[in-house]
């Protein structure tokens, strides 16, 4: 892809998690002002604001708009994308395309949710309104989804929940070690057995939690960037990609397609391959989807990305640092931000700014993916150091 | 024994439960037929953290059939003991598939 090309130049985060005192516009508002005071000199020439549903969780209409007023933002761009649990990539996809196509220089692009005010039944109600009117009549959920998947990838490949347990407790090693993640606990196997069937065969700890926050990052033209950062992340490959909309459409429930299309055409975009890529943010909404999206990604063969986690392969320090931010599993998953947030995490990582849990390898490409609903729309973004 | 009305695709011959508008390969030419074989349940979960409207626990299932390349999900109503690989009928009741044991069970 020629002409104008796209960085990540500042970001902002909320920490993800129960905040009772505050709202989604709070949240939003806090994300954005971190990016914003990052590099107070840049510019924003726009805003695109993701959210999956503050009508039904907070009686909102327009929270662009809202947002916008009380940024003090007149002249702008502003609009607000929605992809349900894939908002935030979708979000990402909108700043890029404005940028790339020569509309506006920079755009603000920030995600969040509030959710913890709900109980788990009305949340799960809410969640499941992005599945066909069919399946929701079944009584079925995002999380009962990862049940089946679960069920269906142990019979074929002969495993228990032990590997899907390795994957929860390396994701909360990973949260222990971010101050913004909801949990920042590690957990044990046994805590990992301890915890309640939420729908056979996962558990409590297979699932990542309900939380509120916020995630931003600001977006610029290359050339522009170059006058506030010497640091800037390229996104040089980006791309959607979208599977059935009912999930017992699919030839093969553990091929993801969506998943896998949009990583190939992303990596096809940036000229790099999957070998190039070393670090690894995804949507883990239950352990056994990071196994199968990494298999779907082509990291490893069908039927092998289980054997990842429990090796070591995925920790921040292994080969392949998969969710050094906690993933969804112990960051959390504030709908709207999660997008968003995978891609602070890689630029944090990037500029060499994660702490504790700092990867210990310098990448020349990272990759994120945010999905909507169960694999039914993915965005991929594949990312490199500009410097 | 159970049958369920399915819609099938005129030109590609793939089959859809709950119907479609526009089949993935472009026709919009459908019939209607009853499936009267029983499918193969293929993976299956009990729900305990249902949404609202719903009691736990719930058991859901997607059953295989041989016909038209069709995979439906539908509930387990029934104290039936059914597991992966086991056979069952389909039957559409209030709006919702709901398998059964289809052999062992004649006496439904
Ligand atoms: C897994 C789930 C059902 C658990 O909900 P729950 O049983 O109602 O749990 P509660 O909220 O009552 O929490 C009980 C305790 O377990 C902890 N907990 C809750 N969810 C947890 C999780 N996913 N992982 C680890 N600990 C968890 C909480 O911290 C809480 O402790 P506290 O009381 O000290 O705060 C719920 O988190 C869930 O539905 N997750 C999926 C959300 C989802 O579908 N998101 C969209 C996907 S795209
Ligand atoms: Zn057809």
């Amino acid at each position: 892809m020629a002409g104008r090309r796209v960085a990540i130049v500042s970001i902002g985060m909320t920490r993800f998690g129960k905040h009772p005192d505050k709202k989604l516009l709070d949240l939003l508002a806090e994300a954005s002002l971190e990016a914003m005071d990052d590099l107070p000199e840049a510019p924003v020439d726009s805003l695109i604001v993701s959210v999956m549903s503050p009508g039904l969780y907070e009686g909102i209409t327009g929270p662009a708009n809202i947002l916008a007023g009380l940024l003090g933002f007149e002249d702008k761009l502003v609009y607000r994308v929605e992809n349900t649990s894939g908002s935030g990539g979708a979000a990402l996809m909108a700043g890029w395309t404005a940028i790339a196509s020569g509309v506006v220089d920079s755009v603000l692009v920030v995600g969040g949710e509030k959710m913890t005010h709900k109980s788990t039944a009305e949340n799960a109600a809410i969640i499941a309104g992005l599945v066909n009117e069919y399946e929701r009549r079944t009584g079925i959920t995002l999380p009962s989804y990862a049940a089946l998947i679960a069920r269906h990838y142990m019979d074929r490949y002969g495993i228990d929940n032990e590997p899907l347990a390795h994957v929860a407790v390396k994701n909360h090693l990973h949260g222990s070690m971010n101050p913004k993640a909801h949990f920042q606990k590690r957990i044990t196997l046994e805590d990992y057995y301890r915890s309640r069937v939420v729908a056979e065969p996962l558990r409590v700890m297979d699932y990542t939690p309900i939380s509120d926050g916020a995630a931003a990052v600001l977006l610029m033209e290359l050339d522009k960037a170059l006058s506030y950062t010497s640091k800037p992340v390229l996104i040089t490959g980006i791309s959607g990609s979208t599977d059935t909309h009912v999930v017992h459409e699919r030839p093969d429930l553990l091929e993801m397609r969506a998943v896998k299309n949009s990583v190939e055409k992303a990596l096809r975009m940036a000229g790099k391959s999957i070998r190039d890529v070393g670090l690894v943010e995804l949507h883990d909404m239950a352990t056994i989807l990071e196994i199968a999206q990494l298999e779907n990604m082509g990291f490893y063969p069908r039927g092998e990305a289980w054997r990842a986690a429990m090796e070591g392969w995925t920790r921040y320090d292994g080969e392949l640092p998969v969710n050094t931010s906690g993933g969804l599993k112990a960051k959390g998953h504030p709908i709207g931000a999660t997008g968003v947030a995978q891609a602070y995490e890689i630029t944090l990582q990037l500029w060499g700014q994660a702490g504790e849990r700092q990867i210990k390898s310098q990448p020349t490409a990272a990759l994120s993916m945010s999905m909507g609903g169960f694999g039914h729309n993915a965005f991929t973004l594949v990312y490199e150091p500009g410097w | 024994m159970g049958s369920l009305r399915i819609q099938v695709c005129r030109s590609c011959g793939r089959g859809y439960y709950p119907p479609k508008i526009r089949c993935s390969c472009g026709s919009r030419d459908f019939y209607e037929v009853e499936l009267r074989e029983p499918g193969r349940i293929v993976t299956l979960t009990t729900i305990y953290v249902p949404p609202i409207g719903f009691e736990p626990p719930l058991r859901v299932a997607i059953a295989e059939f041989s016909k038209h390349g069709l995979k439906v999900l539908g509930r387990i109503d029934g104290d039936y003991d059914l597991k992966v690989g086991d056979r069952v009928w389909a039957v559409e009741n209030n709006g919702v598939v709901v398998f059964s044991p289809a052999e062992g069970g004649e006496g439904e």
